[in-house]
């Protein structure tokens, strides 16, 4: 059962709220100094860490039971980015795995029949049928590749020392073509011998596991696995953190492994162009005059950190053993996005207020878009008022999900504000 | 009488739909409290009872008050709470509701000139402090942590990191609204003269601040629902935002200008925990010279156990560090702060080391893995408090050992007995054994002289294992040091009065239970307002007491 | 005569049974004295008078006075300004300035344990032996008790935050004649002065039991209970101390300074009075108070910049260079004395903690009587009050330039006591009738416009009260439950 994995977690809630808002330092205002967006939303302490732990553990206990509160059960644990800002604050204080009780309830809900939402089965059910989440044919998910002359890894002997997983939606979307196509435009002109899976490329899967359907995730895995194995890709570099995130933790995790321990390197393409510029391989030669503030997606920033598998018990005072290493967010991927647009002559780069491991979500993650459109609507255009705030022309991110959904929170708010993925400023910048 | 229908119809019909839930998942949120002893052996003793009937989300003081009205009509306990983080913020009774402020999140007014703010009960510390650093002020720093709500813990109980100067909650909750439990407004202080403001309380006439707050915990939610405060602001010479570096567990705040802070380690020679005493009483030394000097904005005797436990980064960070011995004792950590000019700030540090070296402190150097560790992992805490429950990080259960309010001496004195009465039952006959309670546990006491010592606060810890089954062992330690306390007719004995124990001890203060009774029978004669934790109105009989001795 | 079963015979009688007979007075000399004080309060005769000497006999008269149902009105200042003392009712006086006990000093808690007897000058004498010093208020008459001026709250002359509140614990004669005690002195059983030396406390918790009695007795002029004892802070004598002036021309000029000198924490007492008041305290007698008026700045701020045992000099120095930043900036001229008046700095320095004692208070010595409004307020807002009593003054054709003004912070400039004061001569009928229609529409106009009357007396409570809602009605629930019988001064406070 998977709630019982994490009693101990659930059960030693010390009810501080830290879970509720952004570390105490960084917080600059009193308007911008709540963390957690599926509270700031549902407003009763159910929808906070703290309330889902309560909840767990009351399941556990026999104090809640799935077939008199299903709906409202559902409705919280699902109505979450799981972007682990709660897991991170409280990871601060305590060592208790938050983001591993979110994810346990999600899990026990599939185990016992309720979950996921009928939009998550649809997205799964997608990629069993067309290997992608949006019932697209497969044979068009490399259309965006097309004159672009790119190595077929699938093909029997091409092979590269790159592979560039592109994913699901940037392969497909409709305008965020533009993302892989400046992608490999700049990994041509960095000299990067790279290629990719054509229609071959099958969804990550990272979706599965998000709404607790470990089952699917773990076939989905398998499958991708071996088709890493085949092509011999020893680094993958993705655009997408979603991808990003399920190769390096979620893959790792499956395999009982640490991320170092993987067959592959996997880096997001933020990562890969920073160290592309950092050893001269890319240059920026063109001005981009603008006024910038950056979006840390959640998936690459506080999620971001390598994992480290853990396989164990707690102990006397809580340790754990073996002793666990924790992700705190510590190590997430914050700076590359930022050396990358501070390195861009023209750019100016200004932060929001909440950012890197304490960043308000968009609002999109982990089926929240899907199940739930008001609410990550509500979520995406708190944070465009905060980009406002900002004096910016344009939020950056790099992940088409927050852009999607910062998207539809601007045309909903009526802001000017534009939503860039930070490979369409790139590509301006590097000399055609 | 139990929660009806007609009751929670009619909250809906007054908040909406969407602000009044009784929906036993959503409930379930606000049934746990904490876990630490007393908080254990609650759910024990109340088990699903715990779980309220309903949760409602007031908007404004009308709704507050439509709330109360309702809960005298449909005689339904309620109990007020802030961000929920005390163990009296929770139902002991089935059919009671909680109020939940969240919607209630306004700083109404910042005012810089006169150095007050006006907040609703959900703005946090943290908020609150963000906001009066722009303008060159701040708050004091709460160690229950600055996610919990401000107004709560200045009505309720607050201590802080920089008391020697703001002194504690009491000391910085000006005027209030308040809506008693008969659903009646009543405010004091300038905000309930028309016209005048909010910038003081002190009457008019007697001040109900005294009504209100008492003791430690005043009538702990069971006198109504405060609605608003204003409280004090701070002179803050620092930067408008925290410097930090790095990231989450591991960020660091260390780089202020030393124009404008400057942070000291003192420890005293001797043999620990050998000549403990004698350590703590030249602590108390450095604090009366300080004090008689009127020197500093922070200072403080941090037990070892606080400073492992706020400075380590991780469970395993902060085992290691025991390991090692990074802090072997206790130390007495100072802050200067350029509150008048630099001139001043280099004054206060001459005056600090004649102090220092007047009573046989030692500095602790810059390369000591103690002073590495604290002051560049943890003091900043001190002045803009982040992580107070890291106090649960060792056990991952904690308790107040004891707390005591009296002079700086006889804090030393209550440290020494408490810790004592704890070393006993561990290792004395009854023997509950030394891996009952964590190493650090009984160890020193946090020192928190007040208002440049002229009282001083202090708490001592202890970190039970954290079995559901080993609650009440920690309880009977706590109990045994209390009633140690009231045995040597210390001041602790009136701080602690709180529920079942104003009937146990009242006969020993004057009657107060009977006084406080009267006062909870006028204001609320049906009992209604946190009829757990606030006195209750009738008189309890002699065999109810002693049931009630071996309970909460 | 109260509502009981008795004459003013058997009252006589029976407290001279509970006292001595010699501490009984009923003679019309003596309660014609304790009828009037010097404010406008209408003349009350009390029934009897009786000095106690000890909190025994304290609780033996006022349950007496239950039982009888005789009102009680506590008097521990032989001096009264603000009508408190008055009986509304008759009833008994009870006098405590006969218990006089400095009955504890702890110099190294900081604190004096004294009985309401005692006065500034008394503590002032004791507490100098130990090189420290009692919290006092600015120039309080020689026999104003200490005890009924912290009740009274007084506003302290210096701003420093922590020195504002000065109450720690309390022994008290709650209006039933229980004995009750507050804070760390309610533990023990022991009399107060033994308590540090019979249990484990020091007196240093202010706190409960129960409700916070050290903030709920304040201000309640003897209704909620009689204090028969108090522990309360004190400070250490400066070291070196150096008094600066400012003059100005406009009160509004002066704003900016002040807070900003609050803002700094420069210093220590640091206030300011018109050219009328500082004329009145400064005057070596009253002939000379018009011609020192006549060459006083109109508004003066006087501040004490002080140092301790530890480097005076530099303290000195650090605290002068501040202020003399903030007159660049406010375009100030510090003073070290005041053009025309000698030793101006000398007789302040001189009179700073000690009461006034140059013959008739200096408050009356201008007309021989003097009425005061205070209230509290932003300091920003002191102008505009000062405007509104202007006004008023001019309609009843009383000059501006006679009326007193005192500005006062508390806690570093968080709030400023605004004094006026409006002196009269009371043997001219015309001017108490003035001075009646004067102070009663300057009292409603203020109010109205915001002055925060915080301390109640007379006519204001009901002003005050009935403009803040449900507040009187809650001070009377617990007035009512503290005192069933009704018996404590009432009358104070609308009760």
């Amino acid at each position: 059962m998977a709630l019982e994995r994490i009693e101990y977690d659930a059960g030693h809630c010390q009810r501080c709220s830290t879970c509720k808002w952004s570390h105490i330092w960084e917080i600059k205002s009193h308007r911008f100094s709540r963390n957690c967006p599926s509270l700031w939303y549902g407003v009763f302490d159910a929808y906070a860490a703290q309330g889902k732990n309560d909840i767990a553990t009351g399941l556990l206990k026999g104090e809640l039971d799935w077939n008199t509160s299903r709906e409202k059960l559902l409705e919280i644990i699902y109505r979450c980015p799981l972007c682990a800002a709660c897991d991170i604050n409280c990871k601060r204080i305590m060592d208790l795995d938050i983001i591993g009780v979110l994810d346990a309830l999600r899990e026990e809900a599939c185990e016992k029949g309720h979950g996921p939402l009928p939009q998550h089965k649809e997205f799964i059910q997608s990629i069993t049928n067309y290997d992608n989440v949006w019932k697209q044919p497969r044979t068009r998910r490399a259309n965006w590749a097309k004159k672009l002359d790119i190595k077929d890894l699938s093909k029997k002997g091409e092979k590269a020392d790159v592979l560039y997983y592109v994913g699901c939606t940037y392969a497909y979307k409709p305008g965020m073509e533009s993302v892989p196509q400046g992608t490999a435009r700049i990994m041509k002109k960095a000299g990067v011998d790279f290629g990719i899976l054509g229609a071959k490329e099958v969804c990550c899967g990272g979706i599965a596991d998000n709404v607790g359907d470990k089952k699917s995730f773990a076939e989905i895995a398998d499958k991708n696995l071996k088709m890493f194995e085949e092509v011999g890709a020893k680094t993958i570099v993705t655009n997408c953190p979603g991808c990003f995130m399920t190769f390096s933790e979620k893959y790792a995790h499956h395999l009982k492994k640490d991320t170092k321990d993987l067959p592959y390197v996997v880096k997001h393409s933020t990562m890969y162009i920073d160290e592309l510029i950092q050893q001269g391989k890319l240059k920026f030669k063109k001005n981009v005059n603008m006024k910038v503030t950056y979006h840390d997606p959640c998936h690459l920033g506080r999620r971001g950190e390598p994992y480290k598998h853990w396989e164990g018990k707690r102990v006397k005072w809580g340790l754990t053993e073996p002793p666990r290493e924790l992700n705190r967010g510590v190590n997430g991927i914050y700076e590359p996005p930022r050396n990358i647009l501070k390195a861009i002559p023209g750019v100016s780069l200004v932060e929001m207020e909440r950012i890197k491991e304490y960043a308000w979500c968009c609002g999109s993650g982990a089926g929240s878009k899907s199940a739930f459109p008001d609410f990550a609507l509500a979520v995406a255009k708190e944070r465009v008022e905060e980009a406002e705030t900002t004096g910016a022309s344009a939020i950056v991110s790099a992940c088409p999900w927050c852009e999607a959904n910062l998207s539809d929170g601007i045309d909903a708010s009526g802001s000017k504000l534009k939503v860039m993925d930070i490979l369409d400023i790139i590509e301006q910048a590097v000399e055609g | 009488m139990a929660f009806s229908d007609i009751a929670f119809r009619a909250l809906q019909d007054v908040l909406g739909e969407e602000n009044a839930t009784n929906d036993p998942v959503v409930c379930q949120a606000y049934s746990r409290v904490q876990w630490l002893p007393p908080g254990v052996l609650q759910r024990e003793r109340c088990g699903l009872d715990m779980r309220p009937a309903c949760v409602v989300m007031p908007g404004s003081t009308e709704e507050v008050q439509a709330i109360i009205k309702l809960a005298n009509r449909y005689k339904f306990p309620f109990i007020p709470r802030g961000s929920g983080f005390t163990f009296s913020a929770f139902p002991t009774k089935a059919g009671t509701i909680v109020i939940d402020p969240k919607r209630m999140n306004r700083i109404i007014e910042l005012n810089e000139q006169d150095m007050y703010a006006v907040i609703e009960p959900y703005v946090s510390f943290v908020g609150l402090q963000a906001e009066a650093m722009k303008v060159g002020l701040t708050i004091p720093t709460p160690l229950a942590g600055a996610h919990v709500s401000c107004l709560a813990n200045y009505s309720w109980h607050g201590a802080y990191g920089n008391s020697w100067l703001t002194g504690i909650g009491a000391q910085n909750l000006l005027g209030f609204e308040l809506v008693l439990p008969n659903g009646d407004v009543v405010r004091s202080g300038s905000m309930a003269c028309p016209e005048a403001g909010n910038f003081w309380n002190d009457g008019p006439g007697p001040d109900l601040r005294g009504f209100l707050r008492g003791g430690m915990f005043g009538h702990a939610g069971g006198m109504g629902m405060v609605t608003k405060i204003s409280c004090k602001l701070w002179q803050w010479p620092g930067p408008a935002v925290w410097p930090t570096k790095g990231n989450a567990n591991m960020k660091t705040s260390s780089g202020f200008s030393q124009d404008q802070f400057r942070w000291y380690m003192i420890k005293f020679p001797g043999k620990y925990p050998e000549e403990e005493e004698k350590q703590l009483k030249k602590a108390a030394e450095l604090f009366y010279e300080m004090g008689k000097a009127e020197i500093a904005c922070v200072a403080t005797h941090l037990a070892k156990q606080f400073l492992y436990t706020y400075s380590s980064q991780t469970k395993q960070d902060l085992f290691d560090n025991m390991q090692k011995n990074v802090f072997p004792q206790g130390f007495v950590v100072v802050g200067l702060q350029a509150s008048t000019s630099l001139r001043q700030l280099e004054y206060e540090e001459k005056v600090l080391n004649e102090l220092v070296a007047k009573v046989g402190g030692i500095f602790v150097q810059e390369d000591e893995p103690a002073y590495q560790v604290w002051i560049g992992r943890a003091a900043n805490e001190w002045l803009r408090f982040g992580n107070a429950q890291r106090l649960a990080r060792p056990s991952d259960n904690f308790s107040i050992g004891t707390s005591n309010v009296d002079s700086i001496d006889m804090i030393v004195f209550d440290i020494m007995e408490g810790n004592k009465v704890a070393r006993d039952l561990l290792e004395g006959p009854k023997h509950l054994g030394k891996d009952f309670v964590q190493p650090l546990s009984v160890h020193g006491g946090w020192i928190s002289p007040q208002e440049y010592g002229y009282w001083c606060l202090m708490t001592t810890d202890v970190f039970p294992d954290q079995a559901p089954e080993q609650a009440k062992e920690a309880i009977e330690i706590i109990g045994n040091i209390t009633r140690k306390q009231i045995e040597n007719k210390s001041s602790a004995a009136v701080i602690h009065l709180l529920g079942p124990a104003y009937d146990m001890l009242g006969p020993m203060f004057g009657n107060i239970h009977l006084i406080v009774k009267k006062l909870k029978n006028e204001f609320d004669p049906y009992n209604l307002s946190n009829p757990g934790y606030a006195t209750r109105p009738d008189v309890v009989s002699p065999e109810e007491l002693q049931r009630m001795a071996g309970g909460h | 005569m109260g509502t009981g079963e008795f004459t003013r015979e058997s009252l006589v009688k029976d407290l001279g049974g509970m006292v001595a007979a010699e501490r009984v007075f009923s003679d019309a000399e003596t309660l014609k004295k304790y009828a009037q004080d010097t404010s406008r309060a209408a003349c009350r005769l009390p029934d009897v008078v009786v000095k106690v000497q000890s909190t025994a006999e304290i609780q033996k008269v006022v349950k007496y006075a239950n039982e009888k149902n005789i009102p009680i009105t506590p008097r521990s200042s032989a001096v009264g300004f603000y009508g408190a003392g008055i009986p509304h009712e008759g009833g008994i006086i009870v006098d405590m300035t006969l218990m006089k006990r400095i009955m504890r000093v702890d110099t190294r808690n900081k604190w004096a344990l004294i009985e309401p007897g005692v006065t500034y000058g008394e503590l002032q004498k004791e507490l100098a032996k130990h090189g420290m010093r009692a919290l006092n208020p600015l120039l309080p008459h020689q026999d104003k008790s200490v005890i009924t001026s912290t009740l009274e709250r007084e506003p302290k002359l210096t701003p420093k935050h922590h020195l504002d509140e000065t109450i720690l614990t309390m022994e008290m004669v709650l209006p039933t004649g229980d004995l009750f005690r507050t804070g760390a002195m309610a533990v023990p059983a022991s009399a107060p002065e033994k308590v540090p030396d019979e249990v484990h406390s020091d007196l240093c918790n202010s706190m409960g039991p129960g409700i916070d009695w050290y903030r709920l007795i304040p201000g309640s002029l003897g209704t909620y209970g009689i204090v028969t004892a108090m522990n309360m802070k004190i400070a250490y004598l400066p070291v070196k101390q150096k008094l600066v002036f400012f003059g100005f021309k406009q009160l509004a000029e002066a704003i900016d300074a002040f807070y900003k000198i609050e803002r700094k924490q420069i210093g220590d007492e640091c206030f300011l009075l018109n050219s009328a008041s500082l004329a009145a305290i400064l005057a070596a007698a009253s002939e000379d108070i018009s011609s020192i008026h006549s060459v006083l700045p109109p508004y003066i701020l006087i501040l004490n910049i002080t140092a301790g045992e530890w480097f005076p000099e530099e303290k000195m120095s650090y605290q002068l260079e501040a202020m003399e930043e903030i007159s660049r900036t406010y375009l100030l001229k510090p003073m070290e004395s005041l053009p025309g008046v000698q030793e101006a700095e000398k007789t302040i320095a001189e009179r700073l903690y000690q009461p006034w004692n140059n013959g008739a208070y200096w408050k009356f010595r201008a007309q021989g009587a003097s009425q005061e409004i205070f209230f509290l307020t932003p300091l920003r807002r002191a102008p505009e009050f000062l405007s509104i009593v202007r006004n008023v003054a001019g309609k009843y054709d009383y000059p501006f330039n006679q009326i007193g003004l005192y500005l006062q912070p508390k806690q570093w400039g968080k709030a400023f006591q605004m004094e006026l004061s409006f002196p009269y001569n009371p043997d001219d009928t015309r001017a108490q009738q003035t001075m009646d229609k004067l102070y009663d529409e300057a009292s409603r106009k203020l109010i109205n416009a915001g002055a925060f009357f915080y301390r109640i007396y007379g006519p204001w409570a009901d002003m005050v009260y009935s403009r803040t809602g449900n507040l009187h009605a809650t001070l009377k629930k617990i007035k009512k439950i503290l005192d069933p019988n009704q018996v404590m001064n009432p009358g104070q406070l609308g009760f």
